[in-house]
């Protein structure tokens, strides 16, 4: 099960994150500052995997994005590792060539999008067509 | 996404010509101001002000949901950026209840991320929530389930259930995905309430469209892992629909870079290793769709295609969980080694990852990857170290042992987190306790690790290694034919030779004591935990040292007890080690004289304590090897629990009229008896004392009763006893005497009491004369044994036995003396008896009458001690009492006649004192 979904910056301001268990703010600033710390650091050539207290975390970067998420350890962590690239090749396909300042300035729309993959810490959705799908179907409604 | 890094992000400009954004002019450009802000401190004054701004917007009665969406988006956007705006999620609410689909959207999606932190909240979202599944509108129904996943509690399950329950059959396949997600949420929620709707899920697994067989798969996952017999029959349809998976019959979308459906594989995948985990029949089933995943996985890993490689990773996973195919296990160690032997990080962390676990069920899987496996220890990657550490942990064996520890001591060596580190070690030194062949080896290595990280070490340790050494080890036979293959032993051959005249114990310790009075000479500061067990070692068996004379390694102990650094406590182990050294070689060091004197001084008081005990010691050279005789730590002290040499003294001490022992169990169950009696008496009323006293019993008077409370005296002297008699008698006459005072027919009985007081003291006196030549013998024998007594003793027992009539002062003095501690009592008691004798001396027969006034507390106290002696026959009595009425059982010189005396006294007591009352 996915514990939570973080986007940060290199700079470590965080553009998005969702929490799939119950969990007090000052956890959460706790939980965001140790991803910064523990991600920023690491070299690109390393395993995108951290064992974090009894969780995984599995991060990518994608430029100047942290797309990191954290995991049970049971869980399969490429398998973790795939959906999060699914999640930003989607965002590319909505947004087109998608940019830091595109999830900044259109950030509800993302976690629409998150919505669309991700419930209950779990991938509901695999298709990027139904995904995309989906999410026209939302901005049509305005 | 774009690939070039935006180094700056560039807010003013940014437009997105693809997607057009719905919020305001106003909010983009806070936004884009945000977005310029320098420091947290801007940024967080924006948004004060925003919030201010907000906070404006709230108290407004009428706001257009149109105005209403955009605040609440504002709203989502100060909380993301860590503020607090609890205030208005109100607003969310109210805007999910709008008509308008986009304003029900946003309301529902800023509601969703608003209130799991606000709990009451919830509760006002359920109406428009049952409301919204009702509808005809898919997309609104959609948006309403979606929220259930978000916010629901256990308590909303009964208000929504029902509706979902009927949404699972929609026709929408996006709808009946996310009423199954609802129930997969409730199911996590409430299992035992959801179970009950176990069979509609079943249904789900059969849907056309995959995605919702992909729900439903959560659903059966986590009811595999809880109660996987309820799902056992689903085994089937789980192996169906993953071949149907394989064989690639999906639609295409559900294609991942070329491998079917592949969480929906892993997921399957997880599903069937629970169901055959420990169920050889389940397992069976699964065996053969495995096997196929696994080779179809494969041509992802050519690819380079990472979801086939999670296939693989899981298919492992799998293999290794369910019940063992040896054929399936190669398959999977074969798997394994191409991650292990991969390039990419990942797949090598992958790879020690399944490794660790294939191990435990299938140990040749490691053979072929040792050497990979340990080169993972000197990757820069963290991570992958880690796992690699717990997966060495586990292929550990007697023949790679020293390999793999030494690996693992070179990379704790980079390590710099302290917790981690100690528990490295302290997993490092079980390991090498645990698979270490060859005992030499061992020591090697815990001196390695002690002089590295000895501060991380459990002192636990410290004994281990000396008892090893001290006793030496079972696994000494095996040692022999090992040493060829050793390292350490060639190097330290020349010892061969020398070794093999001993024994294997003694040629450990000859090993060990080489080693350790090196370790000493070095002179470096190593941790003090390495240096106390040399110091150990080296006192104990420098005689045994080929390498260094004791000489030697005394004067290196004598300069490392000098050293600044190390502990107090290691010196003081160090100068036992010298005093130990001394007494076995008999040689001496004029630098002991240095060190006795400095350290006597010291200010810790271990150190001082050991340095006046070495110097005592070495006073003693005729005894000093009884005091510390080489390896005395082997040497069982046998230890006499019966204390048979002390048999003929006490024989002796019991004929010559000694109390025999009473051991402590009869000694408790007298006092308590003791104890029963007085508080029993305590009850009594008047009655009964007077009953007790009528019987009249010698065998309940005093005099019988009163050894009881003197058991812990083992031996009493004839003379003794007639003192204390003597005391007896003397202190009921004077209580009697002063009862006259304090009742009010004391003066009636006066005379009677008088002329008893004479009477007894006649008595007395014959008793004496009958005595006499008795106490004569036993004072003599006493002043003879009695050397060391004072002159005044003396001067008193001289004049005694000029005055054969009195004893009483012989007696005491002699027990003063043997006690031997100046207790205020008895030297009362010495002075009054003292008196007595001066009175004795010029008027025998008036002593009573002459003894010196006593307090009313004390009188009061000795009538009642009296009146219990003929009444009850036990009393206790303070202590002063107990004292002074030290009467053998055995004693002869009470006569009968007496102690009827005494009672008639004690009844004229208690009868004065009923009177009274």
């Amino acid at each position: 099960m996915i514990r939570y979904i973080l986007v940060q910056n290199r700079q470590g301001k965080t553009r998005l994150s969702r929490w799939y268990f119950p969990c007090s703010d000052e956890e959460k600033n706790k939980l965001l500052s140790d991803f910064y710390k523990l991600v920023n650091v690491r070299d690109p050539k390393l395993a995108n995997f951290i064992e974090y207290r009894t969780y995984k975390i599995v991060y990518r970067r994608y430029a100047g994005l942290f797309f990191g998420m954290c995991v049970d350890t049971t869980d399969n962590e490429l398998a973790a590792l795939e959906s999060i690239h699914l999640f930003v090749e989607s965002l590319d396909a909505y947004f087109g060539n998608v940019c830091e300042l595109d999830i900044v300035f259109h950030f509800w729309k993302c976690y629409a999008l998150m919505d669309e993959m991700f419930l209950t810490g779990e991938i509901q959705e695999t298709s990027k067509k139904i995904v995309l799908k989906r999410m026209s179907d939302l901005d049509r409604l305005n | 996404m774009s690939q070039t890094y935006i180094n700056k992000l560039n807010y003013q400009d940014f437009v997105n010509p693809n997607k057009p954004n719905y919020i305001t002019k106003e909010f983009e450009k806070l936004i884009r101001e945000i977005g310029d802000c320098k420091s947290k401190l801007d940024e967080d004054r924006l948004i004060e002000q925003q919030i201010i701004k907000l906070k404006k917007f709230t108290k407004k009665k009428k706001i257009k949901p149109k105005q209403q969406s955009e605040l609440v988006l504002r709203l989502l956007f100060c909380q993301l950026l860590g503020h607090d705006v609890s205030f208005a999620h109100i607003l969310a609410i109210n805007s999910s209840q709008e008509s308008n689909l986009f304003y029900k959207f946003i309301g529902y999606l800023a509601a969703s991320i608003f209130i799991s932190t606000n709990e009451d909240l919830q509760l006002l979202m359920i109406n428009s929530i049952q409301k919204d599944l009702k509808s005809d509108n898919t997309l609104a129904v959609s948006i309403a389930l979606t929220t259930i996943t978000k916010i629901i509690t256990v308590d909303m399950i009964p208000a929504v259930l029902s509706n979902v329950l009927i949404l699972l059959k929609h026709q929408e396949p996006l709808i009946r995905k996310k009423a199954l997600t609802a129930m997969y949420t409730f199911l996590k929620q409430s299992p035992e309430s959801i179970l009950k709707h176990q069979k509609d899920f079943e249904l789900m697994l059969d849907d056309k469209d995959i995605s919702v067989t992909g729900v439903a798969l959560d659903l059966f996952l986590f009811i595999s892992k809880t109660k996987p017999k309820t799902i056992k029959h689903l085994v089937v349809s789980f192996v169906e629909i993953l071949n149907l998976i394989i064989s690639g019959k999906l639609p295409i979308e559900y294609d991942y870079r070329e491998i079917h459906a592949p969480w929906i594989q892993i997921k399957l995948l997880k599903i069937l290793s629970y169901l055959g985990q420990d169920d050889p029949n389940t397992s069976r089933e699964i065996y053969q769709v495995v096997q196929l995943v696994l080779k179809e996985s494969e041509i992802g890993f050519i690819n380079g295609i990472f979801a086939g490689h999670a296939i693989m990773h899981e298919c492992i996973k799998t293999i290794t969980k369910l019940y063992p195919s040896t054929k399936l296990l190669e398959l999977a160690s074969i798997a394994a080694g191409k991650f292990v032997t991969s390039y990419s990080n990942n797949l090598k962390y992958l790879g020690i990852t399944a490794l660790t676990d294939l191990v435990l069920v299938y140990p040749e899987a490691t053979n072929k990857h040792q050497i990979i496996i340990v080169d993972c220890l000197e990757d820069p990657d963290e991570t992958l170290k880690r796992k690699t550490i717990e997966l060495l942990f586990r292929i550990t064996n007697k023949s790679n042992i020293s390999f793999i520890v030494e690996k693992m001591l070179s990379y704790l060596k980079t390590q710099k987190d302290q917790k981690y580190k100690t528990s490295l070690v302290s997993r490092i030194l079980k390991l090498a306790e645990e698979h270490g062949t060859n005992i030499k080896w061992y020591i090697l290595t815990i001196n390695k690790i002690l002089q590295i990280f000895g501060d991380l070490v459990n002192h636990d340790i410290v004994y281990n290694i000396m008892k090893l050494i001290s006793e030496g080890s079972l696994l000494e036979d095996e040692e022999d034919e090992e040493d060829e293959d050793d390292e350490e032993e060639k190097e330290s051959g020349k010892e061969g030779s020398q070794l093999t005249k001993y024994d294997g114990n003694t040629a450990l310790k000859i090993f060990s004591v080489n080693i350790y009075a090196e370790i000493i000479s070095l002179k470096k500061p190593y941790p003090n935990i390495l240096y106390q067990i040399s110091l150990w070692v080296a006192g104990e068996y420098s005689y045994l040292c080929t390498n260094f004379t004791t000489e030697e390694i005394m004067v290196n102990v004598v300069d490392l007890i000098n050293a600044f650094y190390i502990s107090d406590e290691t010196r003081a182990m160090a100068i036992t080690a010298l005093t130990k050294m001394v007494s076995h070689s008999g040689k001496y060091l004029e630098q002991i004289d240095t060190i006795i004197q400095k350290y006597s001084t010291s200010r810790n008081t271990d150190i001082r304590q050991r340095c006046f005990e070495m110097k005592g010691i070495l006073q003693l050279p005729n005894i000093i090897d009884n005091i510390l005789p080489p390896d005395s730590i082997n040497t069982d002290i046998e230890i006499d629990t019966n204390l048979e040499f002390l048999n003929e003294f006490v024989e002796n001490s019991l004929k010559n009229g000694g109390k025999k022992y009473i051991s402590k169990e009869e000694r408790i169950k007298m006092e308590n008896e003791l104890q029963l009696g007085i508080n029993e008496n305590k009850k009594k009323s008047k009655e009964l004392r007077f009953e007790a006293y009528q019987s009249n019993n010698p065998q309940q008077s005093s005099t019988w009763r009163i050894p009881q409370q003197n058991i812990y005296e083992r031996e009493v002297n004839n003379n003794q006893i007639s003192n204390t008699i003597e005391i007896e008698n003397s202190i009921s006459l004077k209580v009697s005497g002063i009862s006259q005072r304090w009742t009010e027919t004391g003066y009636s009985g006066f005379k009677e009491n008088e002329n008893q007081n004479i009477e007894n003291k006649k008595e007395k006196g014959e008793e004496k004369n009958t005595n006499d030549n008795n106490q004569n013998n036993q004072n003599n024998n006493n002043n003879n044994n009695n050397n060391n007594q004072n002159d005044n003793n003396d001067n008193n027992n001289n004049q005694i036995n000029q005055n054969n009539n009195e004893k009483i002062l012989d007696v005491k003095s002699f027990r003063f003396n043997r006690i031997g501690s100046k207790e205020p009592i008895l030297e009362e008691e010495n002075k009054i008896q003292e008196k007595n004798l001066n009175n004795d001396n010029n008027n025998n027969i008036t002593t009573i009458k002459q003894k010196p006034p006593k307090t009313e507390e004390e009188l009061k106290r000795e009538k009642t001690v009296n009146a219990l002696f003929n009444g009850v026959g036990s009393v206790r009595t303070s202590r002063k009492k107990s004292k002074s009425q030290k009467v053998n059982l055995n004693s002869k010189h009470i006569t009968k006649n007496t102690i009827e005396k005494n009672n008639e006294k004690v009844e004229n007591l208690i009868d004065l004192g009923s009177e009274k009352n």
